[in-house]
């Protein structure tokens, strides 16, 4: 346990010494939105309908994009192999990095959520929707995109070849997710897309972890 | 299994590969001929779609075999991933381009046939949403082994991405047709009562094996040529070194 929370504890350090990099997709979702309410016209009337799903992509993004770097610099430096060496599991390793990557990328952007809300004057019910939403969806989101991040340390196009590889696996995350906004109105949180986006995130859990460290492993065999 | 093992030896898939790949490709050739002329020629034309319904036997074997080359290449993928096997490795790599092609012909003619009997040539409707992404799965695997010149580490994490994928399918495909359905059900009921007449059954399963040994002639000639290639790799270094020791 002292070994897991120290690789967590070690990657809040190095995100907090980064100079604020790794605030970099809270902006990123700030700039997406903002970019789509002008595209969109301004109008809240047009808006409104619209912003749970444009909530929700501008989430999955900045989530992508933020997965790139997520093992590479802990291949580059050779932590990988140092981790590889040690008696520490390497599951136990892409499990804290995971929580980290948790942490310092998904929790901002829960907590931004209200002020997201603000952007396009959403009713508190769909902001709750949201919310419950991204809290269950987000194990999946983050072993889903730790595995692509994982296969990809060292690849031609990592950024792009990333969203390739990791949006197919996302697509049940949006449908389900955008289901239980609607639906968190009249069925609260025993609505049936919540059990199913609690469920993929047990499945994306149970498979991203191995397959993770599966994928770690060619970097150093 | 034993079958599997036979053929797990490179020289031996070598002999069966040269021997097999024109047999599938003769009868490809033959099936889909004789699939066309029956298809369009002596098969009716339907009730409410007329003529356009022919589209069908085109349409519907690209989509079994696109699902079926992505089913192999998945199960390629395990065995190479368990047993280490390379051949399995080049078996799965050579899936991947055939089946992109096989599901993008499906979309294609699929969108075409949809023109014709919905007036649209797209709709988000479950079935083609899961096609389209399994056309994103196909697209995916291949980038991956194009994404890097370490040959062995493409083939491990090209063959974790298919494995992966093949988990997340019947996830995607519930969720999808969840989401939305308007795709006429399945007309073919597999193995017995099929809910079509013989007459529209027989062009449609000519087309289904002949594409089938298209597909078998596409991969074994793929994978004959990659093994041709490394094994002029493997020669190459060794003539270098024996012209070293004559000097």
């Amino acid at each position: 346990m002292s070994r897991f929370s120290g690789i967590v504890i070690r990657d809040i350090r190095i995100a907090l010494r980064s100079g604020g990099a790794w605030l970099m997709g809270l902006v990123f979702f700030a700039v997406f939105l903002s970019l789509s309410a002008i595209a969109l016209g301004g109008e809240f009337k047009t808006l409104r309908p619209l912003a749970p799903a444009l909530i929700w992509l501008a989430v999955v993004f900045s989530l992508l994009f933020s997965f790139e770097h997520l093992f590479a610099d802990d291949a580059d430096d050779g932590t990988l192999e140092h981790i590889k060496l040690s008696s520490m599991s390497m599951h136990i390793y892409v499990l804290a990095k995971i929580c980290a990557h948790w942490l310092l990328s998904i929790l901002p952007l829960i907590l931004a959520l209200p002020l997201a809300g603000l952007l396009f004057d959403l009713p508190v019910s769909l902001l709750g929707g949201l919310f419950i939403s991204i809290a269950l969806a987000s194990p999946a989101l983050v072993c889903y995109g730790a595995f692509s991040g994982a296969c990809l340390v060292g690849f031609k196009g990592g950024g792009f070849l990333l969203v390739l590889l990791t949006i197919p696996l996302v697509v049940p995350v949006l449908i389900f997710a955008l289901g239980g906004v609607i639906s968190y109105a009249d069925a609260g949180l025993l609505a049936t897309e919540f059990q199913a986006l609690l469920g993929i995130s047990l499945i994306a859990t149970a498979v991203g972890i191995p397959a993770t460290t599966a994928a770690l492993n060619t970097i150093t065999e | 299994m034993g079958m599997i093992s036979f053929l797990a030896n490179p020289l031996r898939f070598k002999k069966f590969a040269r021997i097999a790949a024109p047999i599938f490709g003769v009868l490809a050739l033959v099936l889909i001929i004789a699939g066309i002329w029956v298809g369009l020629w002596r098969s009716p034309e339907d009730q409410l779609q007329g003529h356009s319904v022919r589209i069908m036997y085109v349409h519907v074997p690209a989509v079994w075999i696109g699902m079926m080359a992505y089913a192999a290449m998945a199960l390629a993928s395990l065995f190479a991933y368990i047993w280490r096997h390379t051949l399995a490795d080049e078996l799965a790599r050579a899936c991947a381009l055939p089946g992109a092609a096989f599901t993008a012909l499906g979309l294609l003619s699929g969108a075409l046939w949809g023109k014709t009997s919905w007036g649209t040539f797209w709709q988000w409707d479950g079935r083609m949403t899961s096609t389209l992404i399994l056309l994103f799965l196909f697209i995916g695997y291949m980038a991956v082994w194009a994404g890097t010149t370490d040959k062995r580490r493409a083939a491990r994490i090209a063959g974790l991405v298919a494995m992966v994928g093949s988990i997340n399918l019947p996830i995607i495909k519930f969720s999808v047709d969840w989401w939305n359905t308007l795709h006429q059900t399945s007309s073919v009921s597999m193995p017995d009562a099929p809910g079509l007449p013989p007459s529209i059954l027989l062009p449609l399963m000519l087309m289904t094996f002949g594409y089938s040994f298209f597909f078998g002639w596409l991969v074994l000639s793929r994978v004959l040529n990659s093994i041709s290639k490394a094994s002029d790799r493997r020669q190459r270094p060794a003539a270098a070194s024996t012209t070293m020791e004559t000097l």
